[in-house]
């Protein structure tokens, strides 16, 4: 069990529980548009929960239900035991949110915009926008409205990071992010977390999220379709390879000796090349192509996708099913 | 109280441009006065008009300086510019910042809803009040100058209900859009209602039947006591307050209720 610190101002109405959000049943219907039905998903303090799911699958629903902008159709959801309906109040002074959309009135200036959406929150330090700012390398005395994309969202991560918030709640954060900022993104959810804070962030690109959560939950038209840990998933992930000998003879016989890999699956040979996909531990396979001069090897990242795919296969009967 | 000061801060340079207007405005109807204080035929032009027309249009004396602010201010133009004023604010400050989806971000800070939408409409109380002052200041400056001489009771009287007329109706507005999350509605339905209420204070001067409907209409709460010749009506300025009073409850109560638009 993950042992549990306060270092936050609102230790006093953080109580001693184990988990930042609780959700129970939670469902959320409205109109014709497409909300949440039933979900079940415990955040643990101190980690960071990836939500992912295609545009409209709920992810932005649950999160506007957890800082009570909407109210749910049933169900409950708690955070740091507090309702999020209930005592709405309590749940907000310990959140920092960035929306999914960040649209803020286009005539005022960064600093502007920071007084305007975080004066209600005492736990804001002049020092830490300033520090953070410069670290993002964004003017915050500019009118947002003259700000590129990328520079807004940065004053949207100063608005989210800023407040030494117990929860930090992020709607697709890193769209519009270049990789050198989506790499200090991911130091600074680190950094939070390090300091004891709880990060949920949505995505709908599984790549992004696996690079920075510990654990992920998929929905799907508006359900928890899964929920695991990250490292889990990797594992059961399936991992696509391909292998060039320097001499075109060996091709046979390396394609034959990882067909019969009990992890390797897929095995094709065409144009001087075997393609193949493994899943676990790739170390017969090394000791296999160490018997040959191989003149290129190439292990394609674990996707967390197929992860999720496979696991769906498992439940419905079809094992290491790829969409 | 933060909110409050945010709002201001918000609008500050809109508030400006509408006060400064508003004064010049005023100033230059004042102005206008001596030119034709003493030029008595003009009262014809009136005088001949039915008692509803009168009604409307604010009574039949434009020389005296009661008759003069009556038509020239108080009876609709005054009041029909300042209702922009506030209508368009009570519109915009919810259902305006739903619409431009700018209302997540203020609403994710530690703020309980119904605060949050008291303090929006005291913004805008300040906001209107600021734009009173800048009709009463001219006015009372000039008072003498321009011989109105008018007792600052009674010139107090009428700025203060139509302030109370103006905010009633900019309550309202907030409440209905804020009850919607748009500001076309509460709009629609308010300015239909200016419109309509308008009409029957006036034509009730002439058709009985609408005599019996004459108290629905705010109009008649405003000026139905002519304030700026009998001072303060008690029953006009409770009936304002109390309009506003639910339009606020009521306001507090459905937004309260509501799913924010994404």
């Amino acid at each position: 069990m993950r042992q549990i610190t306060v270092k936050h101002p609102y230790a006093r109405i953080v109580s001693g529980d184990q988990f930042a959000v609780q959700a129970a049943r939670l469902t959320k219907t409205y109109g014709k548009q497409r909300g949440i039905l039933d979900v079940d998903l415990d955040v643990t303090r101190g980690e960071v929960l990836g939500l992912v799911g295609a545009n409209g699958s709920g992810k932005t629903t649950f999160m506007r239900t957890l800082l009570d902008l909407i109210r749910p159709t049933s169900g409950t959801l708690n955070v740091f035991g507090h309702s999020s309906t209930r005592e709405s109040v309590a749940v907000r002074k310990l959140c920092t949110y960035l929306p999914g959309d960040f649209v803020v009135p286009s005539r005022l200036t960064g600093y502007q915009i920071l007084r305007r959406y975080s004066f209600a929150r005492d736990n804001v330090r002049a020092t830490d926008i300033d520090a953070l700012a410069q670290r993002l390398d964004v003017d915050l005395s500019r009118r947002v409205g003259d700000l590129s994309k990328g520079n807004k969202q940065k004053v949207a991560l100063v608005l989210a990071f800023a407040p030494r918030a117990e929860l930090i709640v992020l709607d697709e954060p890193t769209s519009g992010l270049d990789p050198i900022l989506q790499r200090i993104f991911a130091e600074l959810v680190n950094e939070s977390v390090a300091n004891g804070a709880t990060v949920l962030l949505s995505s709908h690109v599984m790549s992004e999220v696996e690079q920075i959560a510990h654990r992920v939950a998929l929905l799907r038209n508006g359900s928890i379709a899964i929920v695991d840990d990250v490292a889990a998933l990797l594992a059961r992930s399936r991992r696509r390879a391909h292998v060039r000998p320097r001499v075109a003879a060996d091709l046979s016989v390396i394609a034959n000796g990882l067909a019969d890999v009990p992890n390797v699956m897929e095995v094709s040979e065409s144009d001087g090349i075997v393609t193949f996909a493994c899943q676990g531990s790739v170390d017969p396979i090394l000791k296999l192509l160490a018997r040959f001069e191989i003149e290129q090897f190439d292990l394609m990242h674990a996707d967390l996708e197929d992860a999720f795919f496979a696991n769906e296969g498992d439940s419905s009967g079809q094992v290491g099913t790829t969409p | 109280m933060s909110l409050i000061l945010s709002e201001l801060r918000l609008r500050r340079a809109s508030l400006i441009v509408w006060t400064v207007s508003i004064a010049l405005l005023v100033l230059m109807i004042v102005g206008v006065y001596p030119s034709i204080r003493d030029n008595t035929s003009l009262n014809a032009i009136y005088g001949d008009l039915s008692q509803s027309a009168q009604q409307l249009l604010g009574g039949s004396d434009l020389t005296s300086p009661v008759g003069y602010l009556s038509t020239q201010l108080f009876a609709f133009f005054l009041p029909a510019v300042i209702l922009v004023f506030v209508l368009g604010r009570c519109a915009a400050t919810i259902a305006g910042e739903e619409e431009d989806r700018t209302l997540d971000l203020l609403l994710a800070q530690p703020l309980a809803r119904p605060a949050a939408y008291l303090e929006k409409a005291a913004a805008i109380a300040i906001g209107l009040l600021v734009v009173t002052l800048s009709v009463v200041i001219p006015l009372l400056a000039f008072n003498s100058a321009v011989k109105f001489d008018l007792p600052v009771a009674d010139v107090s009287a009428v700025v203060v209900q139509m302030y109370l007329f103006c905010l009633a109706l900019g309550v309202w507005t907030q409440a209905i859009c804020a009850a919607f999350g748009r500001r076309g509605v509460g709009l629609g339905i308010v300015v239909g209602y200016i419109v309509v209420s308008y009409l029957v204070y006036g034509l009730s001067a002439s058709i009985p039947l609408l005599m019996h409907l004459r108290p629905l209409s705010l109009w008649r709460w405003f000026l139905g006591n002519d304030p700026l010749q009998n001072g303060f009506g008690a029953a006009e300025c409770l009936v304002l307050v109390v309009t506003i009073a639910v339009g606020l409850g009521a306001g507090v109560w459905l937004f309260g209720r509501r799913n924010l638009h994404a």
